[in-house]
């Protein structure tokens, strides 16, 4: 039998758990989202809005939504959160007056607060926030007699009249309630994730000298995780990091989303999990490309609802995806195998990039380093392995950890 | 009281029953086994030997000597001229360092002390900080350099 039966008890698991709260949107700036489309919700409801009470419902959509939203650049910590408005305007409304609409709505008149800050965008309203926070705002306008909360959305390249305007089908919500059924979180993954979460975040606090009371609740569901949704963060910042430098359109979060849920859960181990998720992936693409065909993945909620409506463009695009995602499942085999934490923090760095990566590694030595040098390690007999910070303080202290008699590290660098 | 190699060996026994005896004398034994601090599982070689004395001199023992086996340790990519820390040079076999685990003279390590019981679990936290330091560069385990006459 394995001595290792918690679920972030292995120095790979615990890195991959750490890099994944690091691009993590935190309680805190969860909070402020939610803050800010509740603000905004009330906002386009003014006395003089044009959209007056004529906004049906305000509803997170997308990974604010499924609680996997991660920094959307490499190098700063920039949010963007996506919310829908379902508005009360005719099923027939144009695309462009829609969207125009809920701009005006938004960017009130001249002097008032989100003036400067709202931009018309294709199929959204952004607003953008001086913390680089972006508030996404999707106006929708629910199809009667379908399923709950389908609705139409719009699009309209305002800056480019020429090109068609078009209304899809879209049911984000529905999407999210399925993506949560499919990837119910385990308790005590989710405890332990969470705890290393906050602690996290207890240090940056004490860094900016802030000691604000988290306005999140801990129960919040979209901070209480599955691995597949921690599979997710990953993958997309993994996502991201592969399309930083290159043109053109990347695999939209919703269809990583959607083949993570498909083949959810189905291991004992983040790493693992990891795995797992890659080399599914891997394979519904590579059947595509051996058929000749793109993928295409509908939300399974919403038939019409297609989810690669923007990407892939053509086999090229899906080629260059099978290639990262063939070299992503090499690396992860290669940690799931077992590597020392050198290599480890190589791969984890071209996986996930630098910033992160090296952050999690300072502090899981740093802990383990203390641990040593201040005589409170402990180890496993068996197998040999140290007891690892984290792993201890968040589940019940593993039976078979003996503690380890303090010691001092002696000799002289190579030279006698 | 000086724990014997019989001693020795029955608490290896115990704690480490896949560890090998590679040979064994009432003052000397030597063992490889196998242990994984973190991801990486090594192969290391403990020895120790107690002092005895003979008809014309005596053998002066030494106290547990640890070298990993597999894989060889490694300096980091970045810096290969930097050495490795906490480690005194192996003359035997020169790419199997001998790991410095204790601070000789503290009492940590005295001949009553059990290999199982220290010498291994000292050298999985050592191979817990060789691995931070060759991810980060940073020894955070503590300990002293006598050439630096400094805690690191």
């Amino acid at each position: 039998m394995s001595e290792r039966l918690f679920p972030l008890t292995d120095a790979v698991d615990i890195l991959l758990a750490d890099v994944a709260i690091r691009v993590q949107l935190s309680r805190t700036d969860y909070g402020k989202a939610q803050d800010r489309y509740e603000t905004i919700n009330g906002w386009i409801e003014r006395e003089d809005s044009p959209l007056k009470d004529r906004v049906e419902l305000c509803y997170a959509q997308g990974s604010m939504a499924i609680g996997a939203t991660i920094a959307s650049r490499l190098r700063t910590d920039e949010f963007d959160i996506d919310v829908v408005a379902q508005l009360d305007l005719s099923p027939s409304v144009s695309p462009k007056d829609a969207l125009d609409l809920l701009f005006k709505a938004i960017r009130g008149d001249k002097g008032s607060r989100y003036y400067l800050m709202a931009e018309r965008r294709t199929r959204c309203i952004t607003v953008h926030y001086a913390d680089d926070m972006h508030l996404d705002v999707t106006p929708a306008v629910r199809m009667n007699g379908t399923q709950e909360r389908q609705s139409w959305i719009f699009h309209d390249r305002a800056e480019a009249p020429q090109d068609r305007s078009y209304r899809l089908i879209a049911n984000p919500y529905g999407f999210a309630e399925w993506f949560r059924q499919k990837t119910p979180n385990d308790h005590a993954f989710a405890d332990i994730f969470d705890e290393r979460a906050r602690e996290y975040e207890r240090g940056l606090r004490v860094l900016a000298e802030k000691a604000e009371i988290e306005p999140v609740p801990s129960q919040e569901p979209a901070l209480r995780k599955s691995k597949a949704v921690i599979v997710l963060q990953l993958l997309k910042r993994w996502r991201n990091v592969q399309y930083d430098s290159r043109p053109g359109r990347q695999p939209p979060s919703i269809l990583l989303a959607k083949l993570i849920a498909d083949a959810a859960n189905e291991t004992t181990r983040l790493s693992e999990e990891l795995l797992h998720q890659a080399r599914h992936m891997l394979e519904v693409f590579h059947r595509c490309q051996r058929d000749g065909t793109l993928v295409h993945v509908v939300n399974p909620v919403c038939k019409d609802d297609i989810l690669t409506d923007r990407w892939p463009g053509t086999l090229h695009d899906q080629k260059i995806f099978i290639d990262d995602l063939e070299a992503l499942v090499r690396e992860v085999e290669r940690l799931v195998r077992g590597c020392d934490l050198g290599e480890m923090k190589e791969i984890m760095t071209r996986l996930f990039g630098e910033a992160p990566t090296g952050e999690a590694f300072r502090t899981f030595n740093e802990k383990v380093g203390g641990m040593v040098k201040d005589g409170q390690s402990r180890h496993s007999s068996g197998a040999g392995g140290l007891v690892l910070p984290g792993a201890a303080s968040a589940v019940a202290t593993p039976g078979f950890a003996r503690e380890t008699p303090r010691h001092t590290f002696y000799g002289a660098d190579n030279e006698g | 009281m000086t724990l014997s190699i019989r001693e020795q060996l029955d608490r290896m026994r115990r704690n480490w029953p896949d560890f090998k005896v590679l040979g064994a004398t009432d003052w000397y034994v030597n063992w490889e086994g196998r242990i994984q601090p973190l991801a990486m599982r090594y192969t290391v070689h403990i020895s120790m030997c107690l002092g005895m004395p003979l008809r014309t001199a005596e053998f002066v023992g030494f106290s547990p000597q640890v070298t990993v086996v597999e894989p060889l340790l490694r300096p980091r990519p970045e810096r290969p001229e930097e050495p490795i820390p906490h480690i005194y040079p192996n003359g035997w076999w020169p790419d199997r360092p001998i790991l410095c685990l204790f601070l000789p003279g503290s009492g940590e390590w005295s001949c009553d002390c059990a290999v199982a019981e220290t010498t291994i679990p000292w050298a999985i936290d050592w191979l817990a900080c060789y691995e931070g330091w060759l991810a980060t560069g940073e020894w955070a385990g503590g300990g002293i350099h006598p050439a630096k006459e400094q805690t690191a």
